[in-house]
């Protein structure tokens, strides 16, 4: 029996067969196989045929015409293509150079290949460009702004469309539904200040309350916020703090420091000045419950008193000598007078002669030992020749 | 014993050594104000002496112990009256504890209350009274030799001892007014150099005061009246805080005085002998106690706008039949009672009561001599009040406590207490003929000496040490005369302010010597004398004391001590 497994076909004999395998509706049905596809009855395929042929005849009309200009033709507009592409690479890699520039990320990498490819290049003109660049941002966002008033909710959706008459109430809903917790309400002196600042950072800058998140519009900050619930205000480091600082009054209680430690209160100052970036470690005073201070180490109590931590117990219990303080009298008699002491002790020198001494001790004791070992110790002579 | 590494910017010490020297109004007023405090004490004390040997007005004479106690509370008194206000001076007190030194007694007997010796004067006694006081560190020292006499007669209502007193004792103390009244002309001829070409005496120097003349004149002087200047004597430099208190102790920078001591009286007797094959001193202090601009030297020059302490002890040896040498022997009675705190020395110290009693000599007594008393919450005494004995008996029991915590203090040297000290007459023939052996490298290192003047006798070549030994060949010697006057040289207003001292407060007693100035120095005494007492440009002023309360002794006189 003759079959074609392909082509799900049986035949008569031999010649038949190998006619078939010859066929191109054969090598088609091979071709499906290898690209896992059924195969085609000979109709099927007669008609895909034709209809190919009918679309070919049309195309081959026209090539027929210009059958030698055709091949140059085709050269040129596939160098044409080329160019248009490498054109439009380059604009694309240097827009991404000015933006990395403007952010000041990668300088090195950007700088290599800016020398590399457009040294030709002016520096002056891309900086313009950079300028033109965020300016342009700048007006984007101006124009993609969404005003959000401080009596409307900072994290419904635009559709949810949650306003209300006051802050207050805005703020209530806030905390019952997402909640937000507002710090130090204590000290706070404008509520509607706060919400308004955060409400443009999320409206104009499009930027997350507490992670590094930008969303392109105000629906993607606010779906972010959303799903990541970051629906609080950070209130841990000293940036964080210093960022809405604008909007509270401590005065009530650097009075009440200042009162009880003056000098304390100049260090927290002091701290905050230098370090910008706020270290944990670095706070002096983390809490102030109007009776003491706590910092890291110390809590300073109302009473002016210290109680140091067992940490640093040791340095607590050194008794140091306190400094001499000279009166005029013992200043003037010390300035006349020329006796000259000798100091008490030449630690180098004397740590010198120690080594030493201790050398010639070890030194006179290996001696010792090495005698020690030719001392006829027997009580009585016992000739060796005899034992 | 731990020295402590003290030190003073050169910044700081140049202010504290030069700038705060200079005689400007304030520091002369604040100069003034310590004469005027240490005149008033001397006249009280001499006042309480008269009243109570001399006139018999107190049922019993008082005791040395009692005069220093009240003429310390008065010093006290007087000084807590004046510059009250704290931002303006912040340190002023007793720079010398009263002391009252009895014939051959030199310097610091100035006995506690817990020493149980009443000592009284007997007539004939050559009392000498040594005080001083300083506000601010400017220090006015004062000493004044004065005469116990026997119960006198009524002249013209008033009584007057019988005659004046006779021999060395009259001597010393006449011999020792004289030196101290020249000393003093030829310091205010430093203010007015131009007056020292008028005397012929001084005319072959370049108008200029140096310190050998003051010798030279002063030991023309002793030498004229059978007279020692007995070592210890000097006539120096006053600067701030720099009073001399602390000498032995602190090896004072640029030292600039005129400094007596047994050298000198070994370099006499080798001039003399010059004929013979002795040694000539060369006058070089000894060479391996050469401490730079410490050791005093005769080469300097007086200058106008300094101060000067002249502080002569003299001492009569008319009634010693052989020729011998005046010596200071550390005296075994009474004990030292005042003391000098050293500064460069710290200590952790064991007892509380040491530990206190530092601190508060630290706080309150400054750079100078301190008593125990002093320190006593009861002292000053008040005499005003009825209850004395009451305020004497506290002390008394405070002292007792305090007594423990300054044997720590001197033990660890901390304190060194002043040595009570007596002049002492050894023949020369006992220092010659006494053998020798170790030569001069006996240091007396419990001595409180000079820099340079480690050294008794360094041409003989015998030490402190050795000397020390020949004390019992010698005899004390009859008494010693004490004058001290602190004189201030105003540069600006050509003007010489006796500070201490002075006809009106410390007038020599009625004494009378045979002898009389040589020859070699009379033409220049009554020259001086004629410059201090006729011209008009000379000027010098002395500081008056105080008008003591008539109420306050009348008090006194009826109190009972003891």
């Amino acid at each position: 029996m003759y079959t074609c497994v392909t082509c799900g076909l049986q035949f008569d004999g031999l010649e038949s067969q190998k006619s078939h395998m010859k066929s191109d509706w054969h090598r088609y049905n091979l071709k499906r196989r290898v690209a896992q596809l059924p195969a085609i009855d000979e109709e099927t395929f007669v008609s895909k045929i034709a209809a190919l042929t009918a679309n070919n005849t049309d195309t081959a009309s026209k090539a027929s015409d210009s059958s030698q200009t055709n091949k140059r033709e085709l050269r040129r507009q596939k160098k044409d293509a080329l160019e248009a592409r490498k054109r439009e690479l380059l604009a694309a890699r240097d827009a991404l150079q000015a933006k990395a520039a403007s952010s000041q990320a990668v300088s090195e990498a950007a700088s290599e290949q800016s020398t590399d490819a457009e040294s030709q290049k002016p520096s002056e003109e891309s900086q313009v460009e950079e300028e033109e660049l965020e300016e342009a941002l700048i007006a984007k966002r101006i124009a993609n702004k969404t005003e959000i008033p401080s009596t409307t909710c900072l994290f419904c959706p635009m559709k949810a469309n949650k306003s209300f008459e006051t802050v207050e109430e805005n703020v209530e809903h806030m905390f019952k539904l997402h909640g937000l917790y507002i710090p130090e309400r204590k000290y706070l002196t404008s509520l509607d200040g706060l919400i308004g600042y955060l409400g443009e950072k999320i409206g104009l800058g499009n930027c997350c309350l507490v992670c590094s998140y930008q969303g392109r519009n105000v629906e993607a900050v606010r779906e972010h916020m959303l799903r990541k619930r970051h629906m609080r205000i950070p209130y841990e480091l000293e940036a964080e703090k210093l960022e809405i600082s604008d909007f509270y009054d401590f005065t009530t209680t650097y009075d009440n420091v200042n009162s009880n430690a003056e000098v304390d209160g100049d260090e927290w100052e002091d701290v905050s000045g230098e370090d910008d970036d706020g270290n944990d470690e670095e706070e002096d005073f983390e809490e102030d419950n109007g009776h003491y201070m706590e910092s890291e180490t110390s809590l300073h109590l109302a009473s002016g008193a210290v109680i140091g931590h067992r940490l640093l117990a040791k340095y607590y219990r050194q008794n140091m000598k306190p400094e001499r303080v000279l009166t005029e009298g013992q200043g003037t008699v010390t300035a006349a007078e020329t006796r000259h002491f000798i100091s008490a002790t030449n630690k180098l020198s004397l740590a010198e002669s120690k080594r030493v001494w201790l050398q010639e001790k070890k030194h006179e004791d290996r001696d010792d030992r090495r005698a020690a070992k030719f001392i006829n110790n027997q009580p009585h002579f016992r000739d060796p020749l005899l034992q | 014993m731990q020295l402590s590494k003290l030190a003073v910017h050169p910044d700081d010490a140049d202010i504290l050594l030069k700038e705060r020297n200079t005689l400007d109004p304030v520091v002369i007023d604040k100069y003034r104000a310590a004469g005027k405090i240490a005149q008033t004490t001397l006249k009280y004390i001499i006042q309480l002496i008269n009243d109570s040997y001399h006139l018999q007005k107190t049922e019993q004479p008082y005791t040395v112990t009692e005069l220093c106690l009240l003429g310390d509370s008065m010093l006290a008194k007087l000084l807590a009256q004046s510059y009250t206000k704290k931002d303006k001076v912040r340190e002023k007190g007793i720079s010398h504890p009263v002391s009252i030194d009895v014939n051959e007694y030199v310097n610091n007997v100035s006995p506690e209350l817990y020493s149980d010796d009443v000592k009284t004067f007997a007539a004939g006694d050559v009392v000498t009274i040594s005080l001083g006081a300083q506000i601010d560190g400017y220090t006015a020292l004062a000493s004044h030799t004065i005469v116990i006499y026997p119960p006198g007669v009524l002249i013209d209502n008033e009584l007057k001892p019988e005659g004046p007193l006779l021999g060395s004792k009259a001597d010393a103390i006449v011999a020792c007014s004289i030196a101290t009244r020249a000393v003093i002309a030829l310091l205010g001829l430093a203010v007015h150099p131009e007056m020292i070409a008028w005397i012929p005496e001084l005319q072959n120097q370049s108008n200029i005061i140096t310190g050998s003349m003051i010798r030279s004149v002063v030991d023309e002087i002793a030498r004229s009246f059978q007279c020692v200047v007995v070592p210890g004597s000097k006539v120096r430099r006053v600067r701030r805080f720099l009073a001399g208190q602390a000498e032995g102790v602190v090896a004072e920078r640029e030292f600039k005085g005129v400094v007596w001591d047994e050298s000198n009286q070994e370099e006499d007797l080798l001039k003399k002998g010059s004929g013979s094959d002795l040694i000539v001193h060369d006058g070089r202090p000894a060479s391996s106690t050469d401490v730079s601009s410490a050791v005093p030297t005769d080469d300097f020059v007086v200058e106008a706008g300094e101060v000067y302490n002249v502080d002569l002890t003299f001492c009569g040896v008319s009634e010693f039949e052989e020729q011998g040498l005046i010596t200071l022997e550390l005296a075994d009675e009474p004990v030292s009672t005042v003391f000098i705190r050293d500064i460069a020395i710290t200590h952790a110290l064991r007892l509380n009561s040491a530990r206190d009693l530092i601190n508060y000599v630290d706080r309150n007594c400054s750079v100078y001599p301190f008593k125990l008393s002093h320190t006593c919450e009861a002292f000053p005494l008040k005499p005003e009040q009825d209850n004395l004995p009451e305020q004497i008996a506290a002390i008394k029991k405070e002292l007792n406590a305090r007594k423990i915590g300054l044997h720590e203090l001197t033990n660890r040297y901390l304190a060194r207490p002043k040595p009570v000290q007596l002049a002492k007459h050894i023949p020369f023939s006992t220092i010659l003929s006494a053998s020798n052996p170790t030569g001069k490298h006996g240091v007396d290192a419990s001595k409180l000496t000079l820099p340079g003047k480690e050294l008794p006798l360094p041409a003989l070549g015998v030490s402190a040490l050795k000397l020390k030994s020949l004390f019992k060949f010698g005899a004390a010697a009859t008494a010693t005369a004490r004058e001290s006057s602190t004189v201030l040289l105003n540069s600006v207003t050509k003007e010489i302010i006796k500070l201490t001292g002075g006809d009106a407060t410390a007038r020599p007693s009625w004494v009378h010597s045979k002898y009389q100035v040589s020859d070699q120095v009379a033409g220049l005494l009554t020259a001086l004398s004629k410059l201090v007492d006729e011209t008009a440009e000379f000027k010098v002023s002395e500081v008056q004391p105080m008008n003591l309360d008539a109420g306050q002794i009348s008090s006194e006189e009826k109190m009972q001590l003891d």
